[in-house]
This record gives structure tokens, C-alpha cells and sequence, in this order.
């Protein structure tokens, strides 16, 4: 690796490099890694705010009455439900949403956890403190991009400038070969994965491109016109804005022409993702990424992919099969990549959303919630089984924070991935920076991982 | 000559004490002509440096041209503003009502071409700083029929051209009953609760609207700053229950052609009331606002509207985002404040004024001089979009077959024409890159779509834009290729130091660094001189692409 060209840098003579964006990439050497394994956690943000209690449907007699009382028109209906066997028993029978195929069979071969009622909390709350005003509830309840943050920062500090998975990048990015390689989204910039001192990467989910008009193999007048476009970049800016934006350009620059060629060497991946999806097309490319792992020197990595359309307002029975069978063929897909590639053990996946649907309707479509049902996924999984408190479904029952069915988590997000922390190799205190917020519940709740 | 025959058209369009304003001069050169006629108490002059212009079309207009600056430059700021305001709209539905099938991408060209074209720059400018706010996006429309979806869309569009000069109130009814907006955000078909049933009534448009459109989260000061309450916290504007209650304010609401056999998917006209669907209830909300029982959805609906238009925060939070839109990213709080103000009241009385608002932002000190509070930085990240459409116009863009077919969009900019993916944007207004932006509380919204993932399209496609489609490989261009014209920077090659003023006075507002204009030079000289054609483009190449372009202040 490490094909990067530096003769145009040291053309310009160390002085312009020195105080540039190269800072961002510090180490172009290899260094020694500490690691001798490999271990990615994969999130796969649902953005909308995911309905997981279509996804995750109980259905013993009395749960699905309670359910489709609740969902009306929403209901799934029950003899279209694909069953699933949890190895432990607590009473319900379950199944999942018909177009969930490929997820049944994960369950089943005990490659797949479900969590049920997951979501954000600052402390655990009833019904009754929400009642009298008593709780100490999230700010900005029910609302996307709120919502959003608090999942992917999970600090009581509603300002937090980093997200979890950039604090948990950001324990392991100087030990690592190339440390910009270790949080990396697909596509868009996540604050789930930004830190202060860790710089987080987005790539597209095409791999890299090549730098048509400044390619480093070009010759002649070509070459010339890459000297002057790199003195221009890599000389000192004194505005904040042109050096923010000139060190993205010196970033990515030196990516694509350090590892660039490293991907498109590696070995295509032959397990057929769906074709048309940007979740798929993403998650190929994280496989990709993971593929490259040995060639790359990457030992922990941590990886943000994103899937749209989850805001189902409108027409949500035929929106809700559309999207549920992408995501599970998606990660199914994944799956079968990863185990292709042979690390289905090393790399633990799972779902998240900054909250999940109303079971009451508007008519066709369901409103803002907040607890969801989540999927945890990877052969170091103790799948087949589900994990956290099944909720009542009743409006106005027992766990609805009002009268519309907005269920009150009866896991946290930090119950949901303590365990998966402790598979990844934080102790304790590491635990307590990556969740701040720990404390505030039994955060041995969920055991999931083998 | 030029300059006079200029005035001299304007004066017909604008009236006569604009001439003397041109006759007095707008060069201090020729101030000293002893052959000026004398002019009795001579209106003050009020033209402006042809850089002073230059920056001004950057933050008011898709970008500069060599013709706008000398307009803008003779007329000065505010006539220049007046003219823009008295030309007519250039709606893009006649565009796409023009083109041939172009496969659904007809909103796209539409938008592309009339940026690049039309006259009414202001306005467009403004209309696109409003779609930024009142977001809707092919992403989330249907268009499994692609002439309807595009036509809507498009339509859409222009009714935000159409208020973009109006008043903020009426702009708030206009898209509120639009079928698009009424598709994205779900309140078209929003009905009254039936409880045997468990249905209530959509709460998005509600929540959206108030969130994202209007008010915000939590109740500002004049400034644009938090109000907190005693304990230092945040004081939230509405409440869910708050929420349940206007979602109950917007029922009833249905394409106008709602239940007419074959055409019931009218998406162009405004949504229609169907009193059967709507909640007569008595609503409450806002801690003492009453909607009272038996109005009908119209009037449940202007009551809304007129009660969140008077809300207090609208004039920092709608201004504040206009001003980092169209000028800096962190204004002072105290050019929040003026703006805000001129929301709350243009000075005759009027709310929502949207020249004064316009012109409010356009002309502040702050805009005019770059100059702002301590603890802040002026400036901003151009939009990409922005900076290709800046391009064509400063070099006059067309394809043979006078379209605008542009649709690589994704992977290099980051953004394109009603191609957000949500209802938040390309980018959040308060998105802050980590280092010194975050350790400085400053912010760079447009930041977050200039990613790693981007930065090789980005580069590649702007060289492209001027390289590969103006000459290079393309000495028979399709008729769909988008071509600038540089027969004007290929005669001026033959002097550097010329064409590099021209390329900076375009393109940097006459602040392009000696740096870059040092290695621009160099790099054109080892270019023979007798292809100006390739110094022209070459150094263009080099100018789009670099940090310097991307941003203004």
C-alpha cells in the first residue's frame, strides 16, 4: 500500500506540506499495530424513524389482538406473518413482516438477535412520571433530526460535538496503520461517528475515483497542470473556510492515491447484493472496505451506513414492504459477504433509528414514536433469540407515553450496545467514555453476544 | 459610449433621475471633465467599483457576468435592487412546458437553465434560498408519472418565485395548499380522528412547518439568539400535545380534484377543503391560542397561518437563514437583529415584507463591507450548485439543442435541484465542521456536503465543466453538451496579466490571492503562446477547482 506519490510534494519542498491538511492523515508509514485479530461494529442507521413493531410482530393470541387493535389498517395481518422460534421462552410468539424473508432465515440460523422497544432515554421512565411531568425526559422528543443527534451522541449533554462511534474510533485510531481509516461512513458525514481528536471519513459508496484531470500517471503538460494544482492546494491558506475546505481536498487527494489502488486490487466480492439500493450499494462497499482489511493494516474499524424512507406518514402498508424487503435482502446480502469473506465473526452489525412509529394511524400512515424493535447480526451474535422487555401495544396502556401509542423504550440505547462494546474489547472505563451516560440504567440488561 | 447607452435604456425603464445619477459619473476619473454640464443640486453618486459589484452579484444573484457588473456598477446597489424587482418572473414551468420528453428530468433543466438565464436573478436567487427552507424534493414525491411529477414539482417552484417578492404570509398559504407540499409532508388527505378506527389526524405538516419552516424549536430573542428560561435552559416553542392540536387545524385538505373520476391526482392547482374530512373541534395550543369549534377548514386554516406568521421568533429564525444563504454563515447579532426587524415591520407597518427583507440583508454594512462581530467569521461556503451555475453565466453557457439536460449531480456536488433527500436539506443550518469551527461555535453549513466521499467528483467535474466540454477531445460536441464560451478569454491570452484580471473580477470579485494568481500564470506560460484557446481554459481549470473559489467573503 502507501502508493502514494509524495515526489510532487517534495517537489514543492517540505515547507507547504508542513501546516496542511496532511496533518489529518498523519501516518503514511505503517505503523506496528497492536492487534493481532480484526473487529468492525457496522450501524445501519434506518432514517425516518424505523416502524419496528411491524417489523417484529408478537403473535399469540392475545398479543395480536392487543396489536391489531392498536394498527387497524396498519395491522399486519397474522397468517401472513413468517414465524420465528426465540430460544427463550417469555410467553408471546412472534413473526416477522412477510417481506422480512431473508431476516427469518438469519434468525433461524442464529445469526440474528432482535431487541425489542429500543430507544433513546436520558434515565428509565414510566408512564406515570411522563403523566405528571415528573420525568426526566430527552428534549425535542419526536423530532427527526433531534432525535437523531441524541441517538448518535447518546450524551445528556444535548450539544455533544461527538457521537459514540467516533468516541469509540477514537480509542483505537493511533493504534491502527492508517487511523483516518477507522471511522468511516458511506456516503454522507455522520456525527455518529465524529470526535474532536479523531478525524471521521466519508467515502462514496462507488469506491474511489480516480483524479481525472490531475492523475499522478499522466504525463507532459498534464503533469505540469498536477504541479500547479497541488502548489495551489498544498500552499498555506490563511482564511478558516479556504484551509477547511482545502484540507477535505488534500484528504481525499491523498486517499484515493494511497489506497485507491489497494481497493481496486482486492478480490471483487462475489455474493450478489440487490441491485438499484443505495443501502445495498453501501453496505457492499463497507464489505469492500472490510475485505481490503489485511492489505489496508486495519485491526478495528467502525463503519456508518444509512437507509432513507423510513418517515412512512403516507401509504405506509405498501412503502413499509418495499422498505423492509430492501433492508433485509440488504443485509442479508451483508451477511453472506462477510462470511464470504470469513469475518462474520469479527464484524457485529446492527440497526438503529432516532425513533420508531405511532401504533395509531392517520389514516394510511403512522405518526413520530419513540421505542422500536432493533436487529443485531454476526456469527459472534447469540441470535436466534430476543432480547429487552416486550412493551404493551395498548393506546393508552401501560407503556404508551400519551394516547397515541408512542411506547415508552423499555431498553436504552445503552443497554442495546453494551454488550456488543464488551465483544469489541472495552473494558470498563473505556465503556464509561464511549457512554457517558452508563449509569443511569442496569447496563447488563442485554447480553446478546457469545 | 457603452456606459451611456446603458444609462440611457435604464432611465427609460426606471425613470429619469437615474440618468443624472449615470450623467454625474461612475468613474472618479472622469468626475473632473470640464466638459460635465453643470447639474444643480446633483444626486448623490451612487455608482459603485466594478469589484463592489462583482461581490455583490456573488451573494445576490447565481453569479456574476461581464454585462451585470456594469449595470450594477453605473445603477448602484439599491436601483440595481429596484430593477431586479420590477422585471417579471422567469418561471421554469414554461420551460419544461417547451422542452421535448427528457425522461422526468425536465425539472432539472428547467431549474438549470433558468438560473443560468434569466434576468430576474434576485428573485431566483431568493426563490432558492426559500426551496432550502421550504423543502421538497423529488426524493419522497411519486413519479411513476413523470410528466405530472415534474410539471408539480416545477409548478412548486414557481410559486416560490412568485412570493419570493411578496409577503412572507401569504408565501406560508401559497405552499401550505401547493398538492406538491401537500404529497411530501402528508397533509393532503390529513382527516379528522376516527377513533373506532385509531386514527388521528397526520401530525407532519404541523410539526414541520412550525420546526423547520417558521418558528424553530425554541423561542428567540430579536438577535437570533436563545431566549432561556431561569435556569439557563432552552425555552421549546410547542409542546407534542401542541403538535396533536394544529395536526387537528390541517384536515380536511385534498387535491382539488379529490374524488373526480381519472383526474383525482390534480398536482398543480391548490388543495382543495372537503368539510367532511376536517375537525370542527375547538383546538387549543401555545399556551392559550384557540382555535374555536364549527370553522371550516379554510378558516381554521388562515387563523393558523396568521397566528404562526405573528409568532415572535419567525423574523430571526426565517432571516437568519436567508442571510447565511445568500451572504455568511454567522451573522452578527446584531445584522440578525436589523434584518428581524425589517421582517417585524418594513418601516410602513408591514410584516413580512419580502423586498424590505431582501433588501435588508442585501445591503446591511455588514454584507456591503464584510466587516462583523469579534466573535465571529464572515463568509461562507459557496453551494456547489451555485458555483457551477456561477460558471456558466460568467462564460454564457449553452448547448446546440438549447437545453440544460445536466444529471450528475450525486456524486459530485452533493446537491442538485429539488434533490434533497429529506425535508431537512442538503445541509443543516447549524452543521459546524470539527477544529475551529467547532472550538469557535461558528458554523459552515454547507460544509457537511463537501465530503471525502465527494471531493474527486467534485474536483474532477469542475475541471471537466471547463476542460473536457469547452474544447479538449470536443471538437464536435453532442447537441445536449453543456459549453461555455471563452472566444472573449482566448483573445485576451495573449496578455496573462489581462486575462487573469478578467478570470478575477468574474470569479474572486477582484480578491483572488497572488498566490494563486502567481501559479496560474506560471503554469500558463509553460503553455505556448500560440494556443491561446488552451491558456484560457487551462488556467479557468485550475481557478474553479481551487479552495479560493469555493468560498465567498
Amino acid at each position: 500500500m502507501n502508493k502514494f506519490n509524495r515526489r510532487d510534494f517534495l517537489k514543492l519542498g517540505a515547507a507547504s506540506i508542513i501546516g496542511s491538511g496532511v496533518a489529518n492523515f498523519p501516518n503514511l508509514s505503517f505503523a506496528q499495530s497492536a492487534f493481532s485479530d480484526y473487529k468492525a461494529l457496522v450501524c445501519v442507521f434506518l432514517h425516518g424513524g424505523n416502524d419496528g413493531f411491524n417489523l417484529i410482530v408478537p403473535t399469540d393470541a392475545n398479543s395480536y389482538s392487543e396489536y391489531a387493535n392498536s394498527r387497524q389498517n396498519l395491522a399486519v395481518e397474522s397468517n401472513l406473518l413468517l414465524p420465528i422460534s426465540p430460544l427463550s421462552n417469555d410467553g408471546h410468539t412472534y413473526g416477522l413482516h412477510p417481506s422480512a424473508a431473508p431476516l427469518q432465515s438469519l434468525f433461524d440460523d442464529g445469526k440474528m438477535a432482535i431487541v425489542r422497544n429500543t430507544g433513546h432515554l436520558i434515565e428509565p421512565v414510566t408512564r406515570a412520571q411522563i403523566l405528571d411531568n415528573s420525568a426526566n425526559l430527552p428534549t425535542e422528543l419526536f423530532s427527526h433530526n433531534n432525535q437523531q443527534n441524541q441517538w448518535k451522541t447518546i450524551n445528556t449533554n444535548p450539544l455533544s460535538t461527538s457521537g459514540w462511534g467516533g468516541r469509540l474510533a477514537n480509542l483505537f485510531a493511533t493504534q491502527q496503520s492508517e487511523p483516518l481509516l477507522t471511522g468511516i461512513s458511506v456516503d454522507d458525514r455522520s456525527l455518529w461517528l465524529s470526535h474532536p481528536d479523531t478525524q471521521d471519513l466519508s467515502i462514496s459508496a462507488n469506491g474511489f475515483n480516480d483524479y481525472w484531470y490531475v492523475d499522478q500517471n499522466d504525463n507532459g503538460s498534464e503533469n505540469k497542470r498536477r504541479t500547479a494544482y497541488l502548489e495551489n492546494l498544498y500552499r498555506a491558506h490563511n482564511k478558516e473556510f479556504n484551509k477547511g475546505i482545502a484540507g477535505v481536498q488534500q484528504r481525499t487527494l491523498e486517499l484515493v492515491e494511497s489506497i485507491g489502488s489497494t481497493l481496486s486490487a482486492s478480490t471483487p466480492i462475489s455474493t450478489v447484493f440487490p441491485e438499484g439500493s443505495r443501502i445495498a450499494s453501501r453496505l457492499k462497499q463497507v464489505a469492500n472496505m472490510i475485505g481490503s482489511r489485511e492489505a489496508l493494516g486495519m485491526h478495528r474499524q467502525v463503519f456508518f451506513v444509512e437507509m432513507g424512507g423510513f418517515d412512512t406518514h403516507d401509504t405506509q402498508n405498501r412503502d413499509q414492504a418495499e422498505l423492509f424487503n430492501m433492508l433485509s435482502t440488504s443485509l442479508k446480502a451483508f451477511y453472506d459477504a462477510l462470511t464470504e469473506i470469513g469475518v462474520a465473526g469479527d464484524v457485529t452489525t446492527f440497526t438503529a433509528s432516532e425513533f420508531g412509529r405511532t401504533l395509531t394511524s392517520n389514516g394510511d400512515g403512522t405518526d413520530h414514536g419513540w421505542g422500536s424493535n432493533h436487529l443485531v447480526i454476526g456469527d459472534a451474535v447469540r441470535g436466534g433469540d430476543m432480547y429487552g422487555a416486550m412493551p404493551s401495544l395498548a393506546i393508552e396502556g401501560a407503556d404508551d407515553s400519551g394516547r397515541r401509542g408512542r411506547i415508552i423504550p423499555t431498553t436504552s440505547v445503552e443497554q442495546y450496545v453494551h454488550s456488543m462494546l464488551q465483544w469489541y474489547g472495552l473494558d470498563s472505563t473505556q465503556i464509561n467514555t464511549v457512554l457517558p451516560n452508563a449509569g443511569a440504567f442496569n447496563i447488563n440488561a442485554v447480553n446478546l453476544m457469545l | 459610449m457603452k456606459k451611456i447607452k446603458l444609462c440611457a435604456q435604464i432611465g427609460l425603464l426606471i425613470g429619469t433621475s437615474f440618468i443624472l445619477a449615470c450623467g454625474g459619473g461612475s468613474d472618479t476619473a472622469n468626475s473632473s471633465n470640464p466638459n460635465t454640464p453643470v447639474v444643480v443640486n446633483p444626486p448623490p453618486d451612487v455608482s459603485i467599483s466594478q469589484q463592489a459589484a462583482s461581490k455583490f452579484l456573488i451573494q445576490a444573484s447565481f453569479g456574476p457576468t461581464t454585462a451585470d457588473i456594469e449595470t450594477l456598477s453605473d445603477l448602484g446597489y439599491e436601483a440595481w435592487l429596484n430593477q431586479q424587482f420590477a422585471l417579471p418572473i422567469t418561471k421554469h414551468l414554461s420551460y419544461v412546458d417547451s422542452l421535448v420528453d427528457i425522461g422526468g428530468r425536465e425539472y432539472v433543466a428547467a431549474w438549470l437553465a433558468t438560473s443560468t438565464k434569466a434576468d430576474d436573478q434576485v428573485r431566483q436567487r431568493v426563490a432558492f434560498a426559500l426551496s432550502e427552507l421550504w423543502v421538497v424534493s423529488r426524493h419522497g414525491l411519486d413519479f411513476s408519472n413523470n410528466e405530472e411529477a415534474a410539471r408539480g414539482l416545477t409548478n412548486y417552484y414557481d410559486i416560490l418565485l412568485e412570493h419570493s417578492f411578496g409577503n412572507y404570509r401569504e408565501l406560508m398559504t401559497a405552499v401550505t395548499l401547493s398538492p406538491i407540499m401537500g404529497d411530501y409532508l402528508s397533509m393532503r388527505g390529513n382527516q379528522k380522528a376516527d377513533s373506532s378506527r385509531n386514527i388521528r389526524p397526520d401530525e407532519n405538516y404541523a410539526r414541520e412547518m412550525l420546526q423547520l419552516f417558521t418558528i424553530g424549536l425554541h423561542e428567540l430573542n430579536l438577535d437570533g439568539t436563545q431566549k432561556l428560561d431561569g435556569s439557563g435552559k432552552a425555552i421549546p416553542t410547542y409542546t407534542q400535545d401542541d403538535i396533536e392540536a394544529i395536526a387537528r387545524v390541517f384536515t380536511g385538505w385534498h387535491y382539488a380534484s379529490y374524488n373526480i373520476p381519472d383526474t383525482d391526482r390534480d398536482k398543480f392547482n391548490p388543495m382543495k377543503a372537503f368539510e367532511d374530512r376536517h375537525d370542527r373541534g375547538q383546538k387549543e395550543f401555545f399556551s392559550g391560542s384557540i382555535i374555536p369549534a364549527e370553522q371550516s377548514a379554510e378558516q381554521d386554516l388562515e387563523q393558523i397561518l396568521d397566528i404562526v406568521f405573528n409568532h415572535p421568533n419567525v423574523g430571526p429564525f426565517v432571516g437568519k437563514q436567508l442571510i447565511q444563504r445568500l451572504v455568511t454563515s454567522n451573522p452578527s447579532n446584531a445584522y440578525v437583529e436589523r434584518v428581524a426587524s425589517v421582517f417585524n415591520n418594513n418601516g410602513s407597518g408591514v410584516r413580512g415584507d419580502m423586498k424590505s427583507i431582501v433588501k435588508a440583508i442585501l445591503l446591511d454594512d455588514e454584507a456591503l463591507t464584510g466587516i462583523t462581530s469579534s466573535d465571529k467569521i464572515f463568509g461562507k461556503i459557496k453551494e456547489p450548485l451555485i458555483r457551477m451555475v456561477g460558471i456558466w453565466r460568467a462564460f454564457n453557457a449553452s448547448a446546440s439543442n438549447g437545453e440544460f439536460d445536466y444529471k450528475y449531480f450525486t456524486e459530485s456536488l452533493g446537491q442538485g435541484p429539488h434533490l434533497a433527500h429529506h425535508v431537512f436539506n442538503f445541509f443543516s443550518p447549524s452543521y459546524s465542521p470539527r477544529g475551529t469551527f467547532q472550538d469557535n461555535n461558528w458554523v459552515a453549513p454547507e460544509f457537511q456536503i463537501h465530503t471525502e466521499a465527494n471531493q474527486t467528483g467534485m474536483t474532477n467535474v469542475f475541471q471537466w465543466l471547463v476542460i473536457n466540454r469547452n474544447n479538449k477531445n470536443k471538437t464536435n460536441p453532442d447537441e445536449n453538451d453543456i459549453l461555455i464560451n471563452l472566444d472573449n478569454e482566448t483573445n485576451l491570452a495573449a496578455d496573462l496579466d489581462a486575462l487573469l484580471d478578467h478570470y478575477d473580477m468574474l470569479l474572486f470579485a477582484g480578491e483572488m490571492s497572488s498566490e494563486l494568481r502567481t501559479i496560474s500564470k506560471a503554469y500558463a506560460e509553460t503553455i505556448n503562446a500560440d494556443q491561446p484557446d488552451r491558456r484560457a481554459w487551462e488556467i479557468l481549470g485550475l481557478l474553479v477547482v481551487s479552495p479560493e473559489f469555493m468560498i465567498q467573503d
